[in-house]
């Protein structure tokens, strides 16, 4: 799947699971979502869970690092990384 | 307009300025006078050199380090001399560095190792702690030989470095460690900025992600820091206020603002040790209610003096403590209490949990994480920090003072869980109710999550002093019984 379809899928993710006060299109693909305040820690397991269950990521086997998971890019990246 | 100068380190002229060699004097002379005057040695010269000199920063961070180091060696190694105190220096520099040489070899790691660097992580510095806390004793050595300082020093040590050494094992498994330096790990190993053995802004990756270069970025990050050290200066005022208004204690910067008046209560260990009958029914809430406020400001401060140090060196990590007195759920209050022991927690027990109930329904594999981080995790996190204090008393303490805790941490784990489902059932679905409604439902979701904590502050306080027995009465007094 192409890195723009992965970002569409993702964004319409964060978009369902964001708060409600911070629009998903204030936030750059760069920003920290949760200190932007679009997500809250709790939402972080939503993202791996969604992970998982969408791209049948496994963590343990990779090991997790929550910093791959704060950011747009940063999601995306490991998802390309684990199609390769 | 007010957000606009609650926001006055983000003004683009103040932040230009601030990056030009005069504003970073300027810059530097407001630290000297704001930073916490048992923090100025050695922070104010090595961040004289970072403001000249930011690309050499962790080699400066490095080099206070040493000074650290130095005085981490407890008083009691310091009988055997100069070398005594650098036998104990050299063996914790060299057991770091075994810790990052494995780090950086991961992958040449026996198997078991890999699977589980964590858990070998604690495992051989536990074997460390006991060796060295049995070695005065079973093998007769004399704190006062160098050896003897080296078996103290180890002691202190362990507690002190253990979840550092997590973190650097954390790097290995995720291949940062193998292009890093020694030295660089000297940063948060040995903090100028201080700290216990929680590491305020936690390993060497999230110090990297969080370190500003670029010129703008990094001049806003230092004036972050100078706000947050006006901050710890509000709420210093604010908390000796506090203070003075219930124990009738002055206390400094405010003296005794309230000329002698006071409501005459006790801090919460003293009240507890004299028990509940010695105080009338709403003063024993007032006492639980002042303490618990008395210590969350404490940290607040202490953490916004630690994290001001941190941005002034230009990274922009997140503060300790933010606001935890508006949280409105238990979770949240967690999340804004004292985040970098949280961070802890969920890094080396949440996330893992988590991960590996994979096959469990979601639900579950929250509340089990939760329950391995905030209870668990919590549980032993304290048991090493204060082992002398569990484990040298005999079998009659180490029930007792084990047992406060336990309470302690079971009742935040299943709180944290609870607060966790209930925030998840309600993600997506804000009741409609009008706008004083729901600031009536909001300070009362605040003042339940203020009981739930300063009740918990009951089983967390005077861990050496009060009785799990003295603890039960005092809740029993809090309900009139």
């Amino acid at each position: 799947m192409s890195r723009d379809t992965n970002r569409e899928r993702l964004l319409r993710f964060l978009d369902a699971i964001r708060r409600p006060e911070t629009p998903l299109a204030a936030i750059r693909e760069d920003e920290n979502l949760i200190r932007a305040g679009l997500i809250d820690s709790l939402a972080v397991l939503e993202i791996i869970v969604f992970l998982e269950t969408e791209f049948e990521i496994e963590f343990p086997a990779t090991g997790l690092d929550p910093g791959h998971l704060t950011t747009v890019t940063a999601i995306l990246d490991l998802i390309d990384a684990h199609a390769r | 307009m007010i957000r606009r100068l609650w926001n006055w380190h983000e003004e683009p002229a103040l932040v230009e300025r601030a990056a030009t060699p005069t504003g970073r004097v300027l810059l530097w002379v407001a630290a000297a006078v704001l930073v916490r005057a048992d923090m100025r040695w050695p922070v104010l010269p090595l961040l004289a050199l970072a403001l000249a000199s930011p690309g050499r920063r962790f080699d400066l961070l490095a080099l206070g380090s040493l000074w650290v180091l130095y005085t981490k060696v407890p008083q009691s190694a310091h009988l055997a001399g100069p070398v005594g105190v650098g036998l104990g220096m050299l063996l914790s520099l060299g057991l770091l560095w075994l810790t990052f040489r494995a780090a950086r070899r991961f992958a040449d790691l026996p198997a078991a190792v890999r699977r589980r660097p964590l858990i070998w992580t604690h495992v051989t510095g536990l074997a460390i702690l006991a060796g060295a806390s049995q070695a005065t004793d079973a093998l007769g050595i004399a704190p006062s030989t160098p050896a003897g300082a080296a078996a103290t020093t180890l002691q202190v040590m362990v507690p002190f470095l253990l979840w550092r050494a997590c973190y650097l094992a954390l790097s290995g498994k995720r291949g940062s460690a193998a292009e890093s330096r020694f030295r660089d790990h000297l940063a948060y190993w040995f903090p100028v900025w201080g700290g216990g053995p929680t590491p305020y802004g936690k390993g060497l990756d999230y110090l990297r992600s969080q370190r500003m270069d670029e010129p703008m970025q990094l001049s806003q990050t230092r004036l972050a820091g100078l706000k947050l050290l006006l901050l710890a200066w509000l709420w210093t005022g604010v908390r000796s206020v506090i203070v003075s208004a219930l124990y009738g204690r002055a206390a400094w910067p405010v003296g005794n603002l309230l000329h002698g008046w006071s409501l005459e209560l006790t801090t919460l260990v003293p009240a507890i040790d004299a028990g509940p009958g010695a105080f009338a029914f709403g003063a024993r809430w007032a006492v639980l209610i002042g303490d618990f406020l008395r210590t969350t400001l404490g940290l607040a401060i202490m953490g916004h003096f630690l994290i001001g140090v941190l941005r002034l060196f230009g990274f922009r990590v997140f503060r300790n403590t933010y606001k935890p007195l508006l949280a409105t759920t238990v979770v949240e209050f967690w999340n804004r209490y004292y985040y970098y022991f949280k961070e802890l927690l969920v890094e080396f027990f949440f996330y893992p949990t988590f991960l590996a109930t994979a096959k469990r329904p979601r639900r579950v594999r929250m509340v089990l994480a939760v329950i391995a981080a905030a209870t668990c995790g919590n549980l032993y996190y304290h048991v090493v920090r204060d082992f002398p204090d569990y484990f040298l008393h005999g079998p009659v303490a180490l029930f007792d003072r084990l047992g406060g805790r336990l309470v302690y941490c079971v009742a935040l784990g299943l709180g944290i869980a609870v607060s966790m489902l209930r925030e998840q059932r309600r993600r997506g679905n804000p009741a409609p109710l009008p706008d004083g409604w729901r600031q009536a439902r909001r300070l009362r979701a605040m003042a339940g999550v203020w009981l739930f904590y300063a009740l918990l502050h009951v089983w967390s306080v005077g861990l050496t002093r009060l009785s799990l027995g003295e603890r039960v009465r005092w809740m029993l007094g809090l309900v009139g019984l």
